[in-house]
């Protein structure tokens, strides 16, 4: 793997999209796209729904930063979480308000658009060819868990399991996949 | 039979790392009173574009949520899923293996395929096992990889493989594959079957 070339400081993109620079406010939108919505699944289910709550949260961001409402770029992670927090807080009141912020600002938003593939990527066959190296059980509670979406109480029941043992099973999976997608596809190892 | 993955690192379990912190916090199992700090060091880690962990577990998720769709969480396929398969339309090669006995040639496959589809025929039926697992060599015995967990057809004791295409076309860059049947029962393990395939050069 190249080694990854060192990211632009935060505050300098807040600068950047302040002066009108919209590819670094869509740079900031991106960084910070896993996490918001690793806080939208804590909340929500369902994919679209997390996918919208991400779209939310991202048009007020680019909306602060293109009118310059942040003063201190500095605070900008606190800034995030806390629009995170108040569209959670009032999600109702939020979709008039959607609907003006994305006429102005979804261009900025175009790369947070999962794309909707019917050919797999390098990245899926790399998982496929993961997976196969896992348990069943283990490929089951990835299926029921990162595939569909179940919470951790149907995940047990279905797999007939205690929730302690989902958890553990959940995190030694992860571990198992994360360390195996930091490789190469098995075929290819040199 | 084992959940462990045979890629587990022995610490796997240890101290709560950040992968498995982030999918406490996001399945809900973390306490809303750990909670709220755990998200400012997330957003703040985010912010500098070191949140690695939630990187990867929504890499996972968009890759989870496509081989879903897509049904293919086993390893190994029925008949009567390869056939619904082979009626679908799907642009498919289909090939039978045989029985282990031959090497097996692979041709070239087309540049537009979709899925490969191969049958092995080893009749696993009757046997008393806890796992199946198929250990992949290449021709000097360097090993590639195991699948693990794999499930044959009970009408007929074989094995059927649905491979993507992309994935079957990056395997047989790596050339003849030595791939070897092992059936496992408590600690024991034992060999049953050898398949040799030699892909051929490929026009992709």
């Amino acid at each position: 793997m190249p080694p990854a070339e060192p990211l632009e400081p935060f505050e300098s993109l807040v600068q950047l999209a302040g002066q009108g620079d919209r590819a670094a406010a869509s740079r900031l939108c991106e960084r910070f796209a896993p996490a918001v919505r690793s806080f939208a699944r804590r909340r929500l289910v369902a994919t679209e729904a997390v996918n919208e709550f991400t779209q939310d949260v991202m048009l007020v961001l680019v909306e602060a930063l293109v009118t310059k409402k942040l003063e201190q770029p500095e605070r900008l992670p606190g800034f995030v979480l806390g629009i995170c927090k108040n569209l959670a807080r009032d999600r109702a009141r939020q979709r008039e308000r959607r609907a003006a912020l994305f006429d102005e600002y979804a261009a900025a938003l175009a790369s947070l658009t999962p794309e909707v593939t019917e050919k797999p990527t390098y990245e899926i066959l790399h998982l496929e060819d993961c997976l196969t190296g896992l348990s069943q059980r283990a490929r089951d509670v990835v299926r029921l868990a990162f595939g569909e979406a179940k919470s951790h109480g149907d995940i047990a029941r279905e797999l007939s399991l205690s929730e302690g043992n989902v958890r553990v099973l959940r995190h030694r999976s992860l571990a198992a996949l994360r360390d195996c997608m930091s490789r190469r596809i098995s075929w290819e190892a040199a | 039979m084992s959940d462990a993955s045979s890629t587990d690192p022995p610490d796997a379990l240890g101290a709560l790392d950040a992968l498995g912190a982030l999918d406490d916090y996001t399945s809900g199992l973390m306490p809303e009173a750990d909670a709220e700090a755990f998200e400012e060091g997330l957003f703040a880690r985010a912010a500098r574009g070191e949140a690695a962990e939630a990187d990867f577990t929504e890499s996972l998720r968009r890759g989870a949520e496509w081989i879903n769709r897509r049904g293919s969480f086993e390893v190994g396929s029925t008949r009567a899923q390869v056939d619904q398969l082979l009626a679908s339309g799907a642009r498919i090669t289909y090939m039978d293996f045989g029985d282990c006995k031959q090497p097996v040639d692979i041709p070239p496959l087309a540049p537009d395929l979709e899925l490969f589809i191969y049958r092995v025929g080893v009749d696993l039926r009757g046997e008393d096992y806890d796992t199946i697992d198929v250990v992949v060599e290449t021709a000097t015995g360097e090993y590639i990889k195991t699948f693990r967990d794999v499930r044959y057809d009970t009408t007929d004791g074989a094995f059927y493989g649905v491979c993507e295409a992309p994935l079957a076309e990056i395997s047989f860059r790596r050339g003849t594959a030595i791939s070897k049947v092992m059936i496992g029962r408590g600690t024991e393990r034992r060999h049953v079957a050898t398949l040799e395939t030699r892909p051929l050069a490929s026009a992709r």
